[in-house]
């Protein structure tokens, strides 16, 4: 189980921060934006886009993801 | 584009003016601070007859960009007591800009109590015509009157009965392209009221015969910049998702953060998130014959607006969104779409801001004047402003006067002006902007999401804010911020200056015109009287921990950074 924006999510183990974001792509429940750039924090600890990939998440992180946003 | 209509509302005479040499490379928010700061006296009664209205277009206007044609207003604001920049889609800045007219400048105050409608005809020349029998009409009225005299295609810029009452939370509305109905709003900082004090019930602008053809510097260039501009904004990821949602679709990210505002901004989750989040959303806009993808301007290629119907089936409102959806649903813990889309349509119908009212009605449910969630309250507390009950024109003062009047020590404003739809708390750069903003609390203002800092974190979001604030006076300068993503970017902007101006411009000339403009207007306010104990945000942010456990931690001494341009 991780934390994605407070939310709880059932995840396994290694899965890393990329797999995540095609995850909130995919799924209506967590698509918050499909924009095309995030700023992803884990654990308090901003990841740079090209660490996405092998970030591991594992459980009881807290995940928060923000898409970048204009006006409304 | 060049021309200049000053209509002096005390004489009556309208003078036709050549646009001033030094004002060529501005427009809508930057041209606003340059013409306010040369010929507004800043400590002048924002409803006297020393204060002016001005209406103009942006630098891209009477081009073939899409987007670009954005509708300013802007003058003293009766809310804030500085300087006020708005703006709008609809039809009315492409329609001025097929006459080839960049501003209309309204000043003066008349001596007798009769009204006027500014109308320009197809021909070009414009009078000021008897309104007599169009007072006391709200927008959907007097729309629905000048579109049966003046012709179903004209554009209006016009006022309901806020305006002529002058609420200071009043609005200038404008016909949205796709449904012909006064939906778009020039909404924040009761230029409404402005434009009531000088009896000037609406603008109505006819389609030129003669098309105004702008003067390309380089047509071939212009045609291949604006092409690739065209293919980025269509292969955008964000396009689809405004036409897929719309401004709507931010509730399903700031709805996970606490950022969207909860029960007069408690900072707690919305337990009722679900009802109002996009996807529902969706659901409930097909019913009875209303859609999305829908343009506001014409020619939009976002199409980020909608139409909403009742469940029977008839037209309700249009261009409902996101902050309208935050501010009157979950600010007032109503998760009712039939509710909100309702009160949508009185604040459209009356001129009223949805942020504003929406902020005041929480601040009544806050002080026990109805209950929150109480859906059929919240129309009962709008039917009063449109009556014009006594508590009904308290209501048209704005968040500040109301909740001074009823005791509220949580009133949720920066320079008199309420907080749009996004928790300082949980986005801490946001909450800089609207402390430093010289227009009040505006989430346009300088919107601080991006790649590279915790929003929740204090860290940077000074910098952040300041840099943010220069791109939105940039933005607001060019085009509606929805088609400004893939605009801004030194491949694009430069050269679309280069193709229409002449010369050749760098990003960082184009972006100084956005420094420029912050600091003529942070010298207005000055001048106006506002100090530093008014770039604060209120209290409460800094004292009650949120959901996400965090308070606003940016102090007062670190926000004055941000004048460091
Ligand atoms: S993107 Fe949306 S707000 Fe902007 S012009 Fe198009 S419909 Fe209007």
């Amino acid at each position: 189980m991780i934390k994605v924006n407070y939310y709880e999510l059932e995840w396994e183990d290694g899965k890393t921060v990329e797999d995540l974001l095609q995850l909130i792509k995919e799924d209506r429940q967590l698509r918050l934006l499909t924009h095309d750039t995030y700023t992803v924090i884990v654990n308090n600890k901003l990841i740079p886009p090209q660490d996405y990939a092998h970030t591991p998440l594992r459980s009881g992180d807290e995940v928060r993801v923000y898409p970048v946003m204009a006006g409304g | 584009m060049s021309i200049v209509l000053r209509v002096n509302t005390t004489t009556k005479e309208i003078i036709r003016e050549e646009l001033k040499e030094e004002y060529r490379f501005l427009g809508g928010r930057s041209l606003i601070a340059r013409v306010l700061t040369d010929e507004v006296d800043p400590t002048c009664d924002p409803l006297g007859a020393e204060n002016k209205l001005i209406l103009c277009t942006t630098l891209l206007a009477g081009t073939t960009l899409p987007m670009a044609h954005r509708l300013s207003a802007g003058g003293k604001s009766p809310l804030t007591g500085g300087i006020k920049e708005a703006n709008s889609g609809g039809t009315a800045a492409s329609l001025l800009a097929r006459h080839g007219i960049k501003m209309i400048i309204l000043e003066g105050l008349p001596q007798t109590n009769d009204w006027y409608i500014l109308h320009i005809q197809k021909d070009g020349s414009s009078q000021l015509v008897d309104a007599t029998d169009y007072v006391g009409l709200n927008n959907y009225d007097l729309a629905a009157k000048i579109q049966e005299r003046f012709g179903k295609n004209v554009g209006i810029i016009s006022i309901g009965l806020a305006g002529e009452r002058g609420y200071r939370n009043s609005t200038l509305q404008l016909i949205d392209a796709s449904t012909g109905y006064p939906s778009r709003a020039a909404a924040r900082g009761g230029l409404g009221a402005v434009m009531g004090a000088k009896k000037i019930k609406a603008v109505v602008i006819e389609r030129a015969a003669n098309p105004y053809e702008f003067p390309y510097a380089d047509k071939e260039r212009y045609e291949a910049v604006r092409k690739k501009y065209i293919q980025r904004v269509l292969s955008s990821p964000r396009t689809e998702s405004m036409q897929k949602v719309g401004t709507m679709s931010m509730i399903d990210f700031t709805s996970t953060v606490a950022a969207l505002p909860v029960r007069n901004f408690s900072g707690q989750f919305f337990e009722q998130a679900e009802a109002i989040k996009s996807k529902a959303f969706v659901e409930r806009a097909f019913i009875g014959g209303g859609r999305n993808k829908e343009g506001c301007q014409p020619g939009c290629i976002v199409r980020c607006s909608n139409r909403f119907h009742t469940k029977d089936g008839e037209y309700l409102t249009s261009g409902l969104e996101y902050e309208t959806v935050a501010l009157c649903g979950a600010n007032c813990g109503i998760a009712d779409f039939d509710v909100i889309a309702r009160l949508d349509r009185m604040c459209d119908d009356l001129g009223v801001d949805t942020i504003e009212t929406g902020a005041t009605i929480a601040v009544c449910m806050e002080a026990g004047k109805i209950s929150f969630g109480d859906g059929e309250g919240a129309i009962a507390l709008l039917q009063e402003m449109i009556d014009g009950t006594e508590f009904g024109r308290l209501l048209g003062q704005g968040t500040e006067a109301v909740g001074k009047a009823l005791g509220v020590k949580r009133i949720p404003t920066v320079k008199g002006q309420a907080l749009p739809a996004y928790d300082p708390r949980s986005i801490k750069g946001l909450g800089v902007t609207y402390a430093t903003s010289a227009m009040g609390a505006d989430h346009t203002a300088g919107m601080t999401l991006g790649p590279g800092i915790d929003p929740s974190k204090k860290d940077f979001q000074v910098e952040r804010s300041r840099q943010s604030q220069m791109v939105a006076a940039v933005t607001d300068s060019f085009t509606c911020s929805f088609g400004w993503g893939e605009l801004n970017n030194e491949e694009i902007l430069p050269e679309i200056m280069a193709s229409l101006y002449g010369g050749e411009w760098t990003y960082g000339q184009i972006m100084n015109i956005g420094k420029e403009t912050l600091k003529l207007e942070r010298a207005f306010n000055q001048a106006a009287g506002l100090t530093e104990v008014d770039d604060c945000l209120p209290a409460f942010f800094y004292n009650e921990i949120s959901a996400i456990d965090t308070v606003f931690d940016i102090s007062a001494e670190e926000m004055q950074e941000l004048f460091n341009y």
